[in-house]
This record gives structure tokens, sequence and C-alpha cells, in this order.
């Protein structure tokens, strides 16, 4: 794999639809903190907050993914499709870690104002965000390529339905948080290989796809 | 260098043939690929860009497997799809430079001459800074001219370019690439017989799946001297004219009379005189024998 390629891809990513993801990402973190703190239920930014960050993906990637116009012509440019599909995999990465970054930043500081009850701030909770993030990253990845895009939409619309009705008995989220050391590397250990499994799945039917 | 296509078969998955055991040589010059839509135009046009994949059959250029070595072909390869779709927000200059990366130039001195040769071809210099997105269709296929010519492409493949395109974009376009048939192999796909007329030194027409007829436009004329017939007939004789002549077209003129041409090795009935052939009745008549094959 030519990284030169690869990184001219995600630079193209984020080049071109800059203003997409930083509006979408704003949107989308406005949208959570205001769910979360009109509540007063913290647990919220599991539900609304870091579990809609996946939509930031679907909003800019789906339509240039989708579209014909733009994915043949970058077929026939001297780049393999393991690398365009690696490249949407790093830039959608990026997104993902940034705006859950983002998430917990904006929802500490507003914490310290408004000293909502329960208030949940853990590590343990930020960790198992990102990770989080990357098992949908992996489960979209490969819908998308085998499936469809409305499909995609359909598996993320719904968990975030049944997340906010589950978040609202305060003591579900709690327990199913990794809280020591060996239940957070085995979270770890499946979700690299869930990503890695979505990689070459996605790879191996993309390079069989018509365009 | 000549591109060879030998027993290319490709069925799509819902059971359409788009290729049909197709045979055919190309060499240096514009070469012009007629048929109506649904033909298998595109289909043969992706494939050879290495886009789609054939069931069967070979396809090579000069040395080159086209099917096995990819991206070699990807390299020397200058592709622009019937729509050509453009990143929002981004200038023509910073998208070149952006494909001229991707198309192998490290150099950014050199890419810049690059960028600048490619925009003054095309005549999009002077709106260099302006969004892509925002470009009119004639000047967005102009573009997609520019961006195919960044990496000195020895085949280069268009696939219904001026279709949508107002006659003086489409002048502007054909002007385009007619400076750039001359050294590398050009596949121009169209259903717009003028096209052909005016720009192409071989052509091939093609119908589900199938190449019916491949000439040199001139010689394909040449078969047809004495053969066309132009008459002025009322619109309800047309059905009768059909069966009993080779009725190749039908106008409507300014009376509200159709004309007619038909193709007879001798005079037909009624008032018909000797025209000289264009390269529609060539097409019609190809299109035609097909018809009454598979009848």
């Amino acid at each position: 794999m030519n990284t030169s390629m690869t990184t001219q891809l995600v630079y193209r990513d984020f080049r071109a639809y800059k203003k997409s993801i930083i509006a979408l990402s704003l949107f989308i973190l406005i949208f959570s903190m205001a769910i979360t703190f009109i509540n007063t239920n913290t647990l919220g930014i599991f539900s609304s907050g870091i579990g809609n960050i996946i939509m930031v993906i679907l909003g800019v990637f789906a339509v240039d993914q989708s579209s014909n116009k733009i994915r043949v012509h970058t077929a026939s440019l001297p780049v393999t499709r393991k690398e365009i599909v690696f490249a949407r995999f790093i830039s959608s990465s990026i997104i993902v870690v940034a705006n859950k970054v983002l998430h917990f930043l904006v929802f500490n500081a507003l914490v310290l104002f408004i000293q909502p009850e329960p208030i949940f701030t853990s590590m343990g909770l930020f960790v198992f965000a990102i990770l989080y993030g990357f098992i949908q990253l992996a489960v979209y990845f490969f819908v998308f390529y085998r499936l469809s895009l409305i499909i995609s939409v359909i598996i993320f619309v719904l968990p975030v339905m049944l997340w906010t009705s589950l978040s609202s008995s305060s003591g579900f989220l709690v327990d199913i948080f990794p809280t020591n050391a060996v239940g957070m590397l085995l979270m770890l250990g499946f979700t690299v290989f869930l990503l890695v499994l979505s990689f070459y799945t996605t790879v191996w039917s993309y390079r069989k796809k018509d365009l | 260098m000549n591109l060879s296509i030998q027993h290319l078969t490709k069925t799509y998955s819902n059971g359409v043939k788009a290729i049909d055991d197709l045979n055919l040589e190309i060499g240096t010059g514009m070469f012009g690929l007629l048929g109506p839509n649904g033909a298998g135009k595109s289909t043969l046009m992706r494939t050879i860009a290495t886009l789609q994949f054939p069931d069967s059959g070979t396809i090579t250029f000069g040395d080159l497997d086209v099917l096995s070595e990819q991206n070699e072909l990807r390299k020397c390869l200058g592709y622009l799809p019937q729509t050509f779709g453009v990143y929002p927000k981004m200038s023509a200059e910073d998208l070149l430079d952006y494909l001229a990366t991707l198309k192998g130039v490290a150099s950014k001195s050199d890419r810049k001459k690059l960028v600048d040769e490619c925009l003054a071809i095309t005549n999009l210099s002077d709106v260099r800074r302006k969004h892509v997105a925002g470009y009119s269709g004639g000047m967005k296929q102009r573009f997609g001219i520019a961006q195919l010519l960044l990496n000195k492409p020895k085949l280069i493949i268009v696939d219904e370019p001026t279709a949508g395109l107002d006659p003086a974009e489409r002048s502007r376009f054909l002007n385009v690439i007619r400076g750039i048939g001359t050294t590398s192999t050009v596949i121009f796909s169209t259903h717009i017989v003028d096209d052909v007329k005016e720009l192409c030194t071989d052509m091939a027409i093609m119908n589900k799946g199938k190449i019916l007829k491949n000439a040199i436009p001139n010689n394909a004329l040449k078969e047809f001297e004495g053969k066309i017939w132009e008459g002025v007939v009322a619109p309800e004789q047309l059905e009768s004219m059909e069966m009993s002549l080779n009725v190749l077209s039908s106008n409507y003129n300014q009376e509200h009379q159709l004309n007619l041409r038909v193709y007879s090795n001798s005079e037909p009935e009624g008032e018909f005189h000797l025209t000289a052939p264009d390269l529609e009745d060539v097409y019609f008549h190809a299109l035609k024998e097909d018809e009454l094959t598979l009848a």
C-alpha cells in the first residue's frame, strides 16, 4: 500500500469536506449537550451525545461514497481500492476521535457550571466512548459497502433511540462500562478485531465491486 | 499503441448481457464508438478503464494486460466519465494540483507548470480560482479534459462528453479534444453521430453489447454511395413505405410532410432522388440490419 497516496486521499477528505465536517460536528455537539443538560441527566451524554457522532461520518461521507460521479473517477486514478478504503477508515477515525474529545471537553466544562445529578464524568466512560465509536465505524463500513446507505442509516438510528430509552434508567449504563483493566482490555481487543475484520471484508467487497 | 479487445463478455447480476463476445482493435487517433442508449458503450468504457470486471475475455494495451495490471494502466490512462463529479469548495487550480499528486507528479513546481498548461489548453485559465462545482456544464467537461491530461495519458477514454452541452460549448469542447487526439489513443463514446463525423478517424457502431460495424468513416460513406435515396411523403404513407422499402430515417419538414431517407441499390418506386450518404445513414442502416437479424 502506498502511504503517500493514502495521505493524499485523507487530505482530500478534509480539504473538500472541511465545512460539512465542522458544521455537522457542531450541530451534533450542540444538540447532544442540549438534550443532556435539559434533562439534567448526565448519562444522556452517552445516548444522545457520543452515540450520535457516527452521524457526522454518515452525513459527510455517505453521499460522496454513494455518488457514482466521484467514486468512479477516483477509482480510475492510479490508486488501489485498498488505498481508497484505508483512507476513508483513517479520515473517519480522525473525525470520530476529534469529536469525542470535543464532546468530553465541552461536557466537563458544562458540568462545572450546571452541576446536574447524577454527575458521571469518569475516564472509563471516555475510553468506552472512543472504543464504541470505533465499533460503530467497523459496522458502518461493513454495512455500507456490502449493503446500502439506507440500511446503514437504519442501523445507526435505531440503537441511538434504544440507548436513549435505556439511559433513562440511570443504573443501566454504569453496569455495562468495563470497570477494571481486564474488562477494558477485552473491549479494546474486541474493537481492534472488529475494525480489522471490517477493513478486510470491506476491501474484499470493494475490490470486486463494479463501479 | 494499440488497444486490443478479444472475446469480452460482461453480464450484470440482473441478467443483462451488456457486452457479448466483443472483439475490437483500436489504434492511435480518435476512435468513435457510436450506439444508442443501452448499447453497452459505458460498460465497455468502464471495463477498459478498470472500473468493472468482465466475465471473460482479454484487453491489452500495447504490452500491458489491462485486466491483470490495472494500476499500470491507470498510470497512463485519462478517463472522463459521463458526468464528472467534483468536490465542493475546491477551485480548479487546487483540484488539478491535488489530482496531479494522485497521478504521481511529486514535485510542486512540476505540478504548477502542468496545471497551468492544462488550464491553458482547455481555456480555463481565467476561471482557475473559481470553485469547479460552480462551473457551467461545458466548463465542467473542459475541466474534465484538463484533469485527464495531467499524466500525459497514452490512452484516453471519454464517455458521452457532449450530452447535455449547448452548441457553443459542444463546439468548444470538440475543439479541445481534437487537439489531443493526434498522439494518443482516444476512445470517444457517443450517441451523437455528428460528434463522430467531426472528430474521428476510425469508428465502430455498437448495439446490445456487440460491434455491428467497424470502419473508417470515409470508407463507410463510400460503401453507401449511390444507395441513399431521398423523397418527400405524406405522414400517412410512412407505414406502407416502411413495409416496402428500407427506410433509414424520416423527419418532418416545415410543410408537415416527411423527408424520407431510403437505402436501396436501385431507384425505389415513387418520387425519390439519389443523395449523398451521411454517417447517420450508416448508423441507422447498421441498427436496422441488426434488428432484422434478431427478428
